[in-house]
């Protein structure tokens, strides 16, 4: 699944490597942690999937790659479920 | 009773909030205010204080909210350094430690609002928004201020719960400037602390405690964003009002 961001409309601010993104449609302020912060700007470029953030992830942080698997799929499900990303079926 | 209204009026005046071009803003003012306005035969009874002191909160929060500046829920007064902001709820003890420091030597900018002018490229300024101070019997006496209200002293009956200090009680009022502290107020633990915290969290408690986010939350969340990027962030445990305010200024002073 590629993930996308959702709107080109949120407003994104960043203090000590820590994100903090006002979503226009939800009305809230989502704060990111460092690592979810590390996640959403990795998804920043076009045709992102968890598979390919993984070994970025690995790197970025020097774990292993089924401890960066294990993270990447957490910190994608928070930008899922607040409404910051969504997953696209390529088909 | 007047005298509060002037008071009140003359900090709200601080706030470039126009009335006039607002007649809904002026509807509300008059509905809040006229209970206590309201005289025709020129024999005002005694109003309890503590009604007067929650008129005068409500009128502060509808003025704040139409404020053309982001604000924020917070006591604020300066040192040196610059200002130092205390984002919190009602009832969490911001106009009792806003008054400690003033009354230790830091000059009063607002025990209600952090008002953030952004007009101008570099950090926010906090606006001085210097109104009237409603505190308990017990935190006036904790504070040093005694049991003498410089505002509506006549108008306490029956034990009332609040009374009203003018900011002139408070020292000089101090002019604009920028943070350079934000302290985000613990639960009160006898023993007063500060500690550092990640300036992230400064930045999710002026977005929780803002009056006015909604109107602008782009401009708002810049504005927050320029404040915790040039203030150092502290969780500050707080403990006996005197005491917490000589940590505060001994440490940040």
């Amino acid at each position: 699944m590629r993930l996308e961001r959702v709107s080109a409309l949120l407003t994104e601010v960043e203090v000590d490597g820590e994100i903090a993104i006002y979503h226009p449609l939800t009305d809230q302020v989502v704060l990111l942690n460092a690592s979810a912060s590390a996640i959403w700007r990795l998804t920043a470029a076009d045709g992102a999937t968890v598979d390919g953030l993984v070994p970025l992830v690995a790197e970025a942080f020097g774990i292993d790659l089924d401890e960066a698997r294990r993270g990447v799929e957490a910190g994608v499900e928070v930008l899922v479920d607040e409404q910051l990303l969504i997953r696209v079926d390529p088909a | 009773m007047s005298e509060v209204v002037t008071a009140s009026f003359s900090a709200y005046g601080t706030l470039p909030v126009s009335v006039a071009g607002d007649p809904d803003l002026l509807s509300d003012l008059v509905r809040l205010w006229a209970p206590f306005v309201s005289d025709p035969v020129g024999t005002e009874p005694p109003v309890p204080v503590a009604d007067l002191a929650q008129a005068s909160a409500e009128v502060n929060r509808t003025l704040v909210a139409r404020a053309p500046f982001p604000a924020v829920h917070a006591g604020v007064v300066a040192v040196d350094a610059g200002a130092i902001a205390l984002p919190a709820v009602s009832g969490a003890g911001k106009s009792t430690l806003t008054s400690a420091l003033c009354l230790q030597g830091a000059r009063y900018l607002s025990d209600e609002a952090l008002v953030l002018d952004d007009s101008d490229d570099g950090p926010p300024q906090a606006l001085p928004y210097p109104k009237p101070v409603a505190l308990s019997p017990w935190s006036a006496a904790a504070v040093g201020l005694g049991s003498s209200p410089s505002l509506a002293g006549d108008l306490i009956e029956d034990g009332s719960r609040e009374l009203l200090f003018g900011p002139e009680r408070f020292g000089e009022v101090a002019p604009a400037v920028a943070v350079a502290h934000l302290l985000l107020p613990g639960p009160v633990r006898g023993t007063p602390r500060l500690e550092p915290v990640h300036r992230i969290q400064g930045l999710a408690a002026l977005v929780r405690l803002s009056f006015n986010h909604y109107v602008d939350p782009r401009r708002f969340l810049l504005a927050a964003a320029g404040v915790v990027t040039g203030a150092e962030v502290w969780r500050l445990q707080v403990g006996e009002p005197q005491e917490t305010a000589r940590l505060v200024l001994d440490t940040l002073g």
